[in-house]
């Protein structure tokens, strides 16, 4: 059998099918791609190839459970995986406390921030995808409320105005729109600390 | 004819991970099993 032939779907089928020696060459294939990536991000050889190994830990669960989706293909999958488990590292090694969220601290205003390092960026863009999929959770008037002051820049008389309803029910609407989130925040664990 | 000149560090693009990694990897895929359960239950195995 013609191993180096092999396109990588092939491999994958033989190693989920068993076969030890496809995922070595899977490696092999990739590992110069996946690693680079990983000591670009990280500046840091023996950290590099921790996450790399994650990385691979990470692949080899998803081919043994049943989970890998065939038609994507294998190294953008991989890297993606690589570039969460970075963005891990960065988040673990600046030791992010948790924010209790209160009535005094205004979320959006942590992922506004005006110069940043490429760490901080990649962490960044992680919060603002984290934040952006709990905010699809809230009821549809919190969410047009939230949509409308904080990414429109509307006033809440505009809002009120806009959405057909009193000043008081788009205040209302909004101050339950963060309480949701907030509890959506603890529910995920999702921390938006940047330092 | 203009000249760019792109700044980046050979070391790193070319990197390969330790073998000692890779070798964990594959050690780590001899030893992993998973099995689903008839009830849904999931199990995760590493063997020594």
């Amino acid at each position: 059998m013609d191993y180096n032939a092999m396109k990588d779907a092939e491999l994958i089928k033989l190693y989920i099918n068993g076969d030890e020696k496809a995922l070595s060459l899977l490696i092999n294939k990739h590992e110069q791609r996946i690693f680079s990536y990983i000591l670009s991000k990280i500046q840091n050889r023996d950290l590099a190839n921790d996450v790399f190994q994650d990385t691979f830990v990470k692949i080899i669960k998803t081919f043994r459970q049943g989970k890998y989706n065939e038609e994507g293909k294998f190294l953008n999958w991989a890297l993606r995986i690589a570039h969460n488990l970075v963005i891990d590292h960065f988040r673990r090694q600046k030791r992010i406390p948790t924010i209790s969220p209160n009535d005094d601290y205004d979320i959006f205003k942590i992922i506004k921030d005006g110069s940043e390092d490429a760490e901080t960026g990649m962490i960044r863009e992680q919060i603002e995808k984290d934040l952006h999929r709990l905010i699809l959770q809230l009821p549809p008037e919190q969410l047009e409320v939230l949509r409308l002051r904080h990414f429109s820049g509307l006033s809440f008389k505009d809002i009120a105005e806009q959405t057909d309803v009193s000043i008081n029910t788009a205040l209302g609407r909004m101050r339950y729109a963060l309480i949701n989130l907030r509890k959506l925040m603890e529910e995920h664990k999702v921390s938006l600390s940047l330092s | 004819m203009d000249k760019t000149t792109t700044l980046r560090n050979d070391h790193q693009v070319n990197a390969r991970p330790d073998r000692q990694t890779v070798a964990n990897i594959l050690n780590f895929s001899k030893a992993y099993s998973y099995q689903k359960t008839s009830d849904g239950l999931e199990l995760e195995m590493i063997q020594n």
